[in-house]
């Protein structure tokens, strides 16, 4: 019996040293001119970040660092009054390396507590709050588009859209939003959405009748998959439902 | 005693755990945690016959390295007016492509991004109606699409969830591109740290005055290579970036427009190197140049030509629309030389 404790709690010491803590943080930039999205009430609950990760079993918490970056203006082109309403790809690069300061990929450090001595770790991902509407890389432009996530290379971060008339004027749809593009950083796709309700489907699919739920699909993914699949920052995108990694 | 240890120590390590997550892998339990079991199941996918849903390229045979772009239509056979996605990009959320390589291995291409729209990126598509995108396949997440000689297959699927819990599904006819062999493109593309992806993405955007590793690679194409297929494009990505102002916030500025450097290089793009998308942005760059400087003469002899490669053309209609917003310009603005 005494073997067996100890044999438990050896089991449960070195479990503890070797996964120690994982979690999750938002660096959350915004511009001038622009707000984050707000917490939400359903049902008498908060509804935030991080209660809508915690979900799938991620500690995500948002650190609203820069709200102060004033969207750029240039020279008056009068075949094109409104230019610089619109931002594209290569810019939202170049504004992610201006602002972003957390690393791309994870931090881990020595953490004790008592007699245990383990190892946490955080990931991060970045969002940036952008004063423009969305340009594409063909030069045409989109007042539809919310978000963006961006580098699915190393699934970085995203990017909101202010001037978007649903991002500025209903909250509630923006925190949807913002929560959809973070859950592509964790490499959940729009094809683990119920196609009617839950965060993984696109703003325009749900209309009104939106939750703040992960759909089973996600869940799955974020609580089971393997953690280089699922952790923003470290590896690619993958596209395929059901999830294959 | 020895027991009250134990549990004490039990109890402390579960506060531990209780204090942050588990990485993927592992479920401790937690308040707000929900099990996959409760979650609502994906949406079930139908065949939609209302549709035709084609993709197809200009050329069946292209370069390692050379940008690879795509027309992707859609139109509606169904005698009823359809709610529809108006983006077909892959970004855009409602087209995926799957890619077969040489090795028979399939991937579904990864677009340089994501986006998420609201209700008005919804448009009606009347019976007979089509609509279409041109997008670039050849560089996206999962790095350079067509790195190595050989046949690939393309097929595309185009889906449209319909708020109800099902997806409407189509899906293209298998398209064949056959990949060369080509040294200047093996070397482009050769993997070489930020300068592979970086050139990429230039390619890709042709926009970027940041992608300095990228840019500098394909100034030596353009210098060890003059005339090859690949330099006419890279010729182009630089004269569309140059074309248009660029709001640089790392250095945050804006680099305006600077149309000597946009014409110089649209003047070493060969038209029979590149396909009708490069052409037609390229005209459009001109055309932009020409109303800079006021002279709507060019300016309306560029957008002539623009109009003449998206002549019936619906996956150019997106880009179409700006040159007429142009032409419109122009004719209201400038008045013609003497």
């Amino acid at each position: 019996m005494k073997s067996r404790v100890n044999f438990l709690l050896g089991s449960l010491v070195l479990s503890a040293a070797l996964v120690g803590c994982t979690t999750t943080r938002l660096e959350y930039d915004r511009m001038t001119g622009t707000a984050f999205p707000a917490e939400e009430t359903v049902d008498g609950k908060a509804v935030n970040f991080t209660t809508i990760y915690i979900q799938g079993n991620i500690l995500l918490t948002v650190m609203e660092d820069t709200t102060s970056i004033a969207p750029l203006t240039g020279p008056f082109d009068p075949s094109d009054p409104n230019q610089y309403d619109y931002i594209n790809p290569a810019e939202i690069d170049t504004l992610e390396s201006a602002n972003r300061t957390s690393p791309v990929g994870p931090e881990s450090w020595p953490c004790e507590f008592w007699i245990f001595r383990g190892t946490c770790t955080r990931y991060h991902t970045y969002g940036v709050v952008v004063n423009h509407y969305e340009e594409k890389a063909d030069g045409t432009r989109s007042t539809s588009t919310m978000g963006w996530m961006f580098d699915p290379v190393q699934r970085r971060g995203f990017v909101n859209f202010y001037k978007n008339s649903t991002v500025n004027t209903n909250n509630a749809k923006y925190l949807r939003s913002a929560a959809h593009e973070a859950g592509h950083s964790f490499n959940l796709n729009h094809c683990d959405g119920d196609g009617s309700t839950t965060i993984m489907n696109q703003t325009g699919v749900v209309g009104d009748s939106f939750t703040y739920q992960f759909s089973a699909a996600s869940l799955e993914h974020l609580q089971d998959h393997p953690k280089e699949a699922v952790w923003p920052g470290i590896g690619p995108r993958h596209y395929s439902c059901p999830h294959a990694h | 005693m020895r027991n009250r240890h134990v549990w004490v120590a039990v109890a402390v390590i579960a506060s531990l755990m209780a204090g942050c997550t588990t990485p993927a892998g592992g479920r401790w339990p937690q308040d707000g945690v929900v099990s996959p079991r409760s979650g609502r199941r994906p949406a079930v996918v139908v065949p939609a016959k209302q549709f035709a849903f084609s993709v197809a390229t200009e050329r069946s045979k292209y370069l390692v390295g050379e940008p690879v772009y795509v027309a992707i239509t859609l139109r509606n056979i169904s005698g009823d007016t359809q709610r529809v996605t108006s983006s077909l990009r892959p970004e855009d959320g409602a087209v995926h492509i799957v890619i077969a390589s040489p090795d028979g291995k399939q991937r579904e291409f990864v677009p340089l991004g994501e986006a998420d729209h609201d209700a008005t990126v919804y448009s009606r598509l009347a019976p007979g109606e089509t609509i279409g995108n041109v997008t670039p396949i050849f560089f996206g997440g999962n790095g350079w699409t067509f790195s190595t000689p050989g046949r690939y297959t393309v097929t595309a699927y185009f889906r449209l969830p319909d708020g109800k819990g099902a997806v409407l599904e189509s899906k293209s006819q298998p398209l064949v591109i056959e990949i060369q062999p080509s040294p200047e493109g093996s070397s482009l593309i050769r993997e070489g740290g930020p300068a592979t992806a970086e050139v990429g993405k230039f390619l890709t955007w042709q926009s970027g005055d940041h992608l300095e590793k990228g840019r500098a690679r394909l100034r030596e194409l353009m210098d060890r290579s003059p005339d090859s297929v690949l330099t006419s494009y890279a010729h182009f990505a630089f004269a569309r970036g140059w074309g248009d102002a660029f709001m640089n916030y790392g250095k945050r500025e804006v680099r305006p427009p600077n149309c000597e450097l946009a014409l110089q290089h649209l003047s070493k793009v060969r038209d029979e190197h590149v396909t009708g998308y490069v052409r037609l942005q390229g005209a459009i760059t001109a055309a932009r140049c020409m109303v800079r400087a006021k002279n709507s003469e060019a300016a309306r002899r560029y957008i002539g030509i623009s109009k003449e490669i998206t002549r019936d053309r619906p996956e150019y209609r997106e880009i179409a629309a700006r040159a007429s917003d142009l032409e419109q310009y122009v004719n209201r603005n400038l008045k013609d030389l003497p």
